[in-house]
């Protein structure tokens, strides 16, 4: 369970990024972080992901106070999220069974667990046949996977997704939301910023609205 | 899941880094080799003029002369006086007649050198043998004053004023060999620093990543201090050749008189372990100071 007490977040030259953000989201959810750019979607994701600290207020995850998490720490708390970029954040110079292995050998996974896992996971999004492939000569949709099984692979218990279908065509977004569903059904909890509101309306999950760093509507849960 | 997987694919990914930076690796390598092996030979040469400058310390014995005109009860107590000082290992009383007969072995050519003369102009003397501990120039240079104020003596001479000089002439170089070894270490580290700064910018997506799927700050540093130690130890074996080559140079031009003996200074593989602890230390040290301002949780 991720619970935010009056969150603020102001960025250096004065930028208000979040305003007294107020959230409970629950293990297992599936939820939509929606607004327009600037809102403060990304921010939000972020602070959660322990890669920006909040000017004021207090984040509780599963009952631990993440600001008094010592910062050698905060490796620890991501090797239990999965985070997917819009960009991506693949290495291109690693094949894309590499890449997904990565999450796995900084927790010191052994070799052999670490194939299986790998593998199996690769199939789950369908791309076992590109293992050895490296990421520049996968189509945006094929990357996108790859940036999702890296995050899946270590059975996450919270998944965040920045804009994760911005670089996708309506088809292949909405198959990376059914994945995303399916993982939450799986018992992970789910967590999409995104603008795009076709593919809000045919997923129906609870949907947090921001517009200039306040949380306008807090939804919810489906 | 443990330690252990760690470490293997921390070394792992050391070795396929410097696969494929081997012109990095190189470099630093070749830097940490060069500022070695010029402080080494430095090193060296310092020593072995150091040890030259003792060892004509020890050579130098201190004659003190007697007056012409000293009652013989004056010279058993200047013997005394002069058995009794701390620095002191053994004294030798030389007559006058025992100074002729040595300036006339000394001279078989110029038998009878003296013959012309009515009396022996050679004085009576002490020749002075100081212990071990007191055989430094400076040290000398300081007995010989004080004894040059006892009653009965009419003057001290030691081996020779300018090993003396010579001495602190080595304490100037002592000083500019340390002001230069620093320079060089101090340098060394700079280039090392930058050379895996750059690997590091060159591969700052994927530390960035790693980052992101929570590597620790050890294990993305980890490769970048094996490739530093890497070039290191390399470093430390380019530096053996280096001197290697340098001494067998030096050697072949060092006068004669000069005693030196290059080889035996440092024993070969007491040297090797010396330069390659050295190049280990500099390499890692280089690689952290990198690293530490770019890695941020």
């Amino acid at each position: 369970m991720i619970q935010l007490y009056h969150v603020h977040k102001k960025y250096d030259g004065a930028v208000q990024a979040l305003t007294d953000v107020n959230l409970k989201i629950e293990k297992g959810e599936f939820v939509f972080i929606t607004g327009s750019s600037g809102a403060g979607k990304s921010t939000l994701l972020k602070i959660m992901f322990g890669s920006e600290v909040p000017s004021d207020g207090h984040i509780i995850l599963d009952g631990r106070n993440y600001l008094k998490i010592p910062p050698e720490q905060i490796p620890l708390i991501r090797r239990r999220m999965g985070f997917v970029f819009q960009d991506f954040k693949l290495i291109n110079t690693k094949s894309v069974f590499d890449n997904v292995a990565l999450a796995l050998k900084v927790m010191g996974v052994g070799p052999a667990l670490i194939k299986k896992r790998v593998n199996k996971v690769l199939a789950y999004v369908q791309l076992q046949h590109r293992a050895n492939f490296k990421p520049l000569t996968l189509s945006g949709g094929e990357q996108q996977r790859v940036a999702i099984a890296r995050a899946l692979v270590k059975d996450p218990a919270i998944l965040l997704a920045d804009e994760p279908t911005g670089n996708l065509d309506p088809e292949l977004a909405v198959q990376v939301m059914e994945l995303f569903k399916e993982v939450s059904l799986r018992g992970t909890t789910v967590i999409v910023a995104t603008h795009d509101h076709s593919l809000i309306q045919r997923f129906n999950s609870r949907v947090i609205e921001f517009s200039e760093g306040k949380v306008i509507s807090a939804g919810e849960s489906a | 899941m443990g330690e252990r997987s760690s470490l293997v694919y921390t070394v792992s990914d050391a070795a396929a880094s410097i696969r494929e930076n081997p012109v990095t690796v190189a470099l630093s390598a070749v830097t940490v080799g060069f500022s070695l092996a010029i402080f080494t030979l430095f090193l060296i040469v310092f020593i072995n003029i150091s040890g030259v400058v003792h060892q004509w310390g020890e050579k130098a014995h201190v004659i003190v002369y007697i007056k012409d005109n000293s009652v013989k009860g004056g010279i058993s107590e200047l013997k005394a006086n002069l058995t009794l000082l701390g620095e002191v290992e053994s004294v030798t009383y030389i007559s006058k007649d025992d100074a002729l007969k040595i300036l006339n072995t000394g001279f078989e050519a110029g038998e009878g050198l003296l013959e012309g003369l009515k009396e022996n102009p050679l004085p009576a003397s002490f020749e002075i043998k100081l212990k071990d501990s007191f055989r430094d120039p400076k040290l000398i240079s300081n007995f010989a004053e004080k004894v040059g104020s006892y009653r009965w003596v009419e003057e001290v001479q030691f081996g020779g004023e300018w090993v003396e000089k010579f001495a602190e002439l080595i304490s100037f170089v002592k000083l500019t060999a340390v002001i230069l070894g620093t320079f060089l270490i101090v340098a060394t580290l700079f280039i090392i620093s930058n050379t895996i700064r750059l690997t590091v910018y060159a591969r700052r997506e994927e530390i960035e990543v790693m980052r992101l799927v929570g590597a620790s700050n050890t294990y993305i540093k980890a490769p970048f201090v094996i490739e530093g130690v890497t070039s290191g130890i390399v470093g430390g074996l380019i530096a053996y050749v280096l001197i290697y080559l340098g001494i067998h140079f030096l050697g072949s031009q060092i006068p004669s008189y000069f005693e030196l003996d290059f080889q035996s200074t440092l024993s070969a593989p007491f040297l090797l372990l010396c330069l390659i602890l050295s190049g280990v230390l500099l390499g890692a040290i280089g690689a952290l100071v990198s690293l530490g301002k770019f890695l941020k949780v």
